[in-house]
Parts: C-alpha cells; sequence; structure tokens
C-alpha cells in the first residue's frame, strides 16, 4: 500500500474516533453539542505539551489528555446538561470557542496561533486501526445494553426516562464524558500523526463536519456512522477534486440526504458482524427462496 | 470613553438587524436558522460586485443588497426548510439542514471566489466628524442611523399591517392560522423575506466596516448570543441584546484586547443562559411585544 492511501486511511480512522464521540452523544442521546472539536484540542495539545515538554512516552501523553478531557468535561457537562437542545447547541460551541482562544492567548504554552511543530510521528494505520476496531466494538456493545437503550429513551423522551428511574442528568453525564474521552483520544492520534498542531485545526467546521457525517449515516445507526466516516474521508480523495470543490459537493450530498431522505443513508439498519445473527440471515433468506419457488411451482402445477 | 460608546452602539445597531431576522425566523419556526449567515455574506459579495461594476452610492446598494437578500432567504427556505416542513420533520432537521446549507454557501464562496479578502471601494469610507474630541467615521453614523429606521420601519410592518399580523399570529401558532384562511407557506415565505432583507443590509456594512470573505457568515453566532442574551425568539429583546453585545465587544476590544473578547463574550452568554434562561426579555417583560411565545 502507497504512503498516500495509509495515511488518507490513518486519517479516516482518527475521524472515525471522533464520530463515534458524537454518535454516541446526538445519535444515540440527542445532545447536540458543537463543542467534540474542543475535546480534540485538548487531546491533541495536551497528550503534544506532555510528550515534547515534559518527556513522557506518548501514551502516557495520551492518557494524560483523555484524563484532562474527562476532567474538563465534567465540569463543562455540569454547566450545560441541563439546558434545552438550541441552549446547550450554543453553550457547547462556546467551549469550544473559548479552548481555541486560551491556546491563542496561553502562547509560552501552546505556541500561539503558530501551533506547536515537532511532535514524534508514532502513530500509524495498524495503531488507528486497532484503536478504531476496540472503539467501535465498545460503542457497538453500549448500543445494545442497557446503557444504550436507556440514552435512547432519554433521546424520545427525557421525561418518560425519568419517570422509568432513568437519572437523566447522569446519564447525559456518562455520554458527554464518554464522547469527551473519545474527541480527545481521536486529537492526540492527530497530533501524533501529523507532527504539526495549530489553533486553526479545531474550528467550527470540523465539530460541523463530524455532525453533519453521523447524519447522513443516520442518526440511528452505528455501521451508519463508520460507513459515511470511510466514504466520505476517502471518496474525495479518490476521485481527486480540487481541494476547494470537495468540501462544496461534500455538504451538498449532506443537504440532498438531509432533504430526501432524513433518516440517513442507513435508517435503523446495523451490518450485522455477529457470526450467528449472520447464519440466521442467511438462513432465512434462504428459506425464503424456497418458499417463493415452492409457491410458483404450486401455481404452476394449478394452471 | 464615548468613542467607544459610540463605535459600540453603531456594531450593535448592525447585529441587532441579524439577530431580529434570526429571532424573527425562529419564533415562526422555532429553530435556530444558521443559514440566515450565508445571506449576509452572499449580499455582502452582491453589494460589493454591484458597488465596484456600477460604482453607485451607498443607498441604491443597500436597496439592491435587501431586496437580493431577501430573494435567497426565500429561495433556501423553499428548497432546504420546506420539504421537511411538508413532511413534518423533527426540529432537528431544520438545525441541521441549516447548518448544512451555511457551509455549503461558505465553500462554494471559496471555491469561486478564492479565500481573500475584498475591501469596498472606499465611497464614504475615509470622511469622518470631529464632535468635540470625538472623531465618529461618517459609515459609524450611517450604520446607526440606517439600522435604527429599519427597525422601526419593521416594527410599523409587524404591528400595522395585515402581513405583520398574520406574521405575529403565525409566531404564537403554524397551524391555527392556516385554519382561519392564512396562507401560511406565504407567511413563511414573507418572514425569510423579511430576515433576508434585515441581512441584506447587515451583510452591506459588515463587508464595509470589515472586508468580505467566505467566512463572514459565521458572525450570524454574534446574532444567536444576542438573541439567547435577549430572551430567544423575543425581537424586542434580541435588539436589545445586540446593542449590548456590541458594547461589550467593543469595550472588551478596547481595554482587554481583542483575543480575549470571544471569552468576555461567551463567559456572559453562559452566565444569562444559567441564571436568567428567558433573557432580557424575560427580565423586562418584553416577551409579548412580537406576540411570540415564550414556550421557546
Amino acid at each position: 500500500m502507497s504512503a498516500f492511501y495509509s495515511s488518507m486511511l490513518t486519517f479516516a480512522g482518527i475521524n472515525l474516533i471522533a464520530v463515534l464521540g458524537v454518535y454516541l452523544l446526538i445519535g444515540l442521546t440527542g445532545l447536540f453539542s458543537f463543542g467534540q472539536v474542543g475535546f480534540m484540542a485538548i487531546g491533541a495539545y495536551i497528550s503534544s505539551i506532555a510528550c515534547l515538554q515534559w518527556g513522557l512516552p506518548f501514551w502516557a501523553g495520551i492518557l494524560i489528555s483523555v484524563a484532562f478531557a474527562l476532567i474538563v468535561g465534567l465540569f463543562i457537562g455540569a454547566i450545560t446538561l441541563k439546558l434545552r437542545t438550541d441552549y446547550f447547541a450554543l453553550a457547547t460551541y462556546g467551549f469550544a470557542e473559548v479552548v481555541k482562544t486560551a491556546l491563542i492567548y496561553f502562547s509560552d504554552i501552546t505556541g500561539g496561533s503558530m501551533g506547536i511543530f515537532g511532535i514524534p510521528t508514532l502513530v500509524n494505520l495498524p495503531v488507528v486501526a486497532v484503536i478504531a476496531v476496540i472503539c467501535i466494538m465498545i460503542c457497538a456493545n453500549f448500543k445494545k445494553l442497557k446503557f444504550g437503550r436507556n440514552s435512547l429513551a432519554v433521546r424520545n423522551d427525557p421525561l418518560a426516562a425519568e419517570i422509568m428511574g432513568i437519572n437523566t442528568f447522569a446519564h447525559k453525564m456518562k455520554v458527554f464524558l464518554l464522547s469527551a474521552a473519545l474527541g480527545a483520544l481521536s486529537g492526540a492520534l492527530l497530533a501524533f500523526s501529523t507532527s504539526y498542531i495549530e489553533p486553526e485545526m479545531f474550528n467550527w467546521s470540523k465539530s460541523v463536519e463530524l455532525i453533519i457525517i453521523v447524519f447522513f449515516g443516520g442518526l440511528n445507526s452505528l455501521s451508519g456512522a463508520v460507513f459515511a466516516t470511510l466514504f466520505l474521508s476517502l471518496l474525495p480523495e479518490l476521485l481527486r477534486f480540487g481541494s476547494e470543490w470537495r468540501m462544496v459537493l461534500f455538504t451538498f450530498i449532506i443537504i440532498v440526504t438531509i432533504i430526501f431522505k432524513p433518516t440517513g443513508l442507513f435508517g435503523y439498519y446495523e451490518i450485522p458482524l455477529n457470526p450467528v445473527t449472520i447464519a440466521k440471515k442467511i438462513r432465512s433468506y434462504v428459506k425464503k427462496i424456497r418458499v417463493d419457488r415452492s409457491a410458483k411451482r404450486g401455481e404452476r402445477d394449478a394452471r | 470613553m464615548i468613542q467607544q460608546f459610540v463605535n459600540g452602539l453603531s456594531l450593535g445597531a448592525v447585529y441587532a438587524l441579524i439577530a431580529v431576522g434570526f429571532a424573527l425566523v425562529f419564533s415562526i419556526l422555532k429553530f435556530s436558522n444558521f443559514s440566515h449567515g450565508s445571506v449576509i455574506m452572499l449580499s455582502a459579495y452582491f453589494g460589493l460586485w454591484l458597488s465596484s461594476t456600477f460604482k453607485v452610492g451607498l443607498l441604491p446598494t443597500l436597496l439592491a443588497s435587501m431586496v437580493v437578500g431577501g430573494l435567497i432567504a426565500v429561495i433556501i427556505e423553499r428548497l432546504g426548510f420546506r420539504p421537511i416542513r411538508k413532511k413534518n420533520g423533527p426540529l432537528i432537521y431544520f438545525f441541521v439542514s441549516s447548518i448544512a446549507i451555511s457551509m455549503f454557501f461558505q465553500y462554494l464562496m471559496t471555491a469561486l471566489m478564492g479565500g481573500q479578502f475584498f475591501m469596498y471601494s472606499d465611497f464614504m469610507k475615509t470622511s469622518s466628524i470631529n464632535v468635540g474630541d470625538l472623531t465618529i467615521p461618517v459609515l459609524n453614523i450611517y450604520m446607526l442611523a440606517i439600522s435604527t429606521v429599519t427597525l422601526i420601519v419593521l416594527l410599523y410592518l409587524l404591528y400595522k399591517t395585515k402581513i405583520g399580523i398574520a406574521i405575529r399570529a403565525a409566531s404564537s401558532d403554524l397551524l391555527t392560522p392556516n385554519l382561519m384562511g392564512i396562507n401560511t407557506d406565504f407567511i413563511v415565505s414573507v418572514t425569510f423575506f423579511v430576515s433576508g432583507a434585515l441581512a441584506g443590509i447587515a451583510g452591506v456594512f459588515l463587508g464595509l466596516s470589515l472586508s468580505v470573505y467566505p467566512q463572514l457568515g459565521s458572525l450570524v453566532l454574534k446574532a444567536f448570543i444576542a438573541t439567547v442574551i435577549g430572551g430567544l425568539g423575543s425581537l424586542g429583546g434580541a435588539v436589545v441584546g445586540a446593542f449590548l453585545l456590541g458594547l461589550a465587544e467593543t469595550f472588551s476590544t478596547a481595554y482587554l484586547g481583542g483575543d480575549v473578547t470571544p471569552m468576555i463574550t461567551f463567559t456572559i452568554m453562559i452566565l444569562f443562559l444559567l441564571l436568567k434562561p428567558e433573557g432580557i426579555a424575560g427580565l423586562l417583560g418584553l416577551g409579548k411585544n412580537a406576540g411570540t411565545t415564550q414556550k421557546a
């Protein structure tokens, strides 16, 4: 595999980890956050500062950055999670902006708007692939377990969920922290694969991109989120558009999807990965074909 | 000090134009319309093109941009929001659609025009008036005066005309006016036209005072903040909130530096969200002015 494709796939994988966080938050729990990019920035900066300035190994830097994101997430979540959708979106956007401002302001640690150079490129495709697969498995299990069902309940009707004994605030907080951790992880991996970070990389448009990917794949489908990330990250590269027209096409596809198929590409469908379910599906499909055939034969005989 | 106050007022006046358009759409369709930003950006480009090609003055440019802004907003509503409305889609789809539309236009203009900054030819930029020891740019006076006049005209439109009454009726409930023989599709179009026209004026002013670039549309977030401070969905609150925001930004840029300004504004906003979520409108009882519900 050429270096070009492997670096492309690496970025797709890093994007995927961040998208999973957004999927848990927006798709499963209905918390519309613009703050994901703030956690990505925290992950990228804390891990590379830990590595370059404190001389820690990079995995320790990543762990520290995730822990830091969790603490920040606890604080931000405590303030914002009781607000209604629009306010929550705006408040989390404000959080991301404040993070960006802080990165520019504390320039003696963060390098200001110049960013941080010379981060060792320790993360390559296999590392990202393994981490991404682990994250996908975690999220897939969350969807099936009580945790995911509680999330859906909170999304569809918070009041009813509260009556059924779910502490909605605590549950939202859990999801928020999980997505913050995923965001920080993805940011840290980004820092160790590009070797260069600057505040401009963590813009509002990055958050929007993540949200749009989740909507494109389908709010209710994890497979959709994974597919949409890979599709939308790889397609423009493969088609070799001029870089400026790529995002035009990208956003146009999204608008068309939302208008004509608002449940997203996958709707509620999940690609089955469990061998037992796959076998069952195949068996029922074969049975259906047989039934159809015998029905046809019956018709013919009757004639 | 007074100098900063005047600058803050004129910035606030432009924010008020954006915020009122934003709040108008919010009061009827109950979603935060981010595509408002792309109307601002597109009409800034249009005003630039018009004034540089035909060498017309400020007022004709403003009027033409108003019309064009309104038409753009109507087209966006037709193509981007009406299909969702007809399917009774949840509010979140409107929200995402508006974000996607604003990103689409931002990238489209980046692709077409390049990311560079365009300046309006200075047909009035250089001049300024001296009052005592104050130096007030003429542009600021125009911004303040024209914005105020436009807002007063809007107020007249909303309270004294049949269409205005229909808009206010639709803002408390979109279904009932339909039963009363009001064409709600038409009312929604008119609302978008009015909000787009306001955005058109604001776009030209922002283009004059800053410059014209594809990310100009992100200034719609200031309107969002202003409407939160003012109380989401209330027009009077939005105006007050916009002026407060303009003043706060100008003063914090002047005394604390431009880097810290976003932090200050967002802190103010978060404080409002936590302590007074119904905004200034809730404090002053302005909410009923525009006939909007406080449910929002």
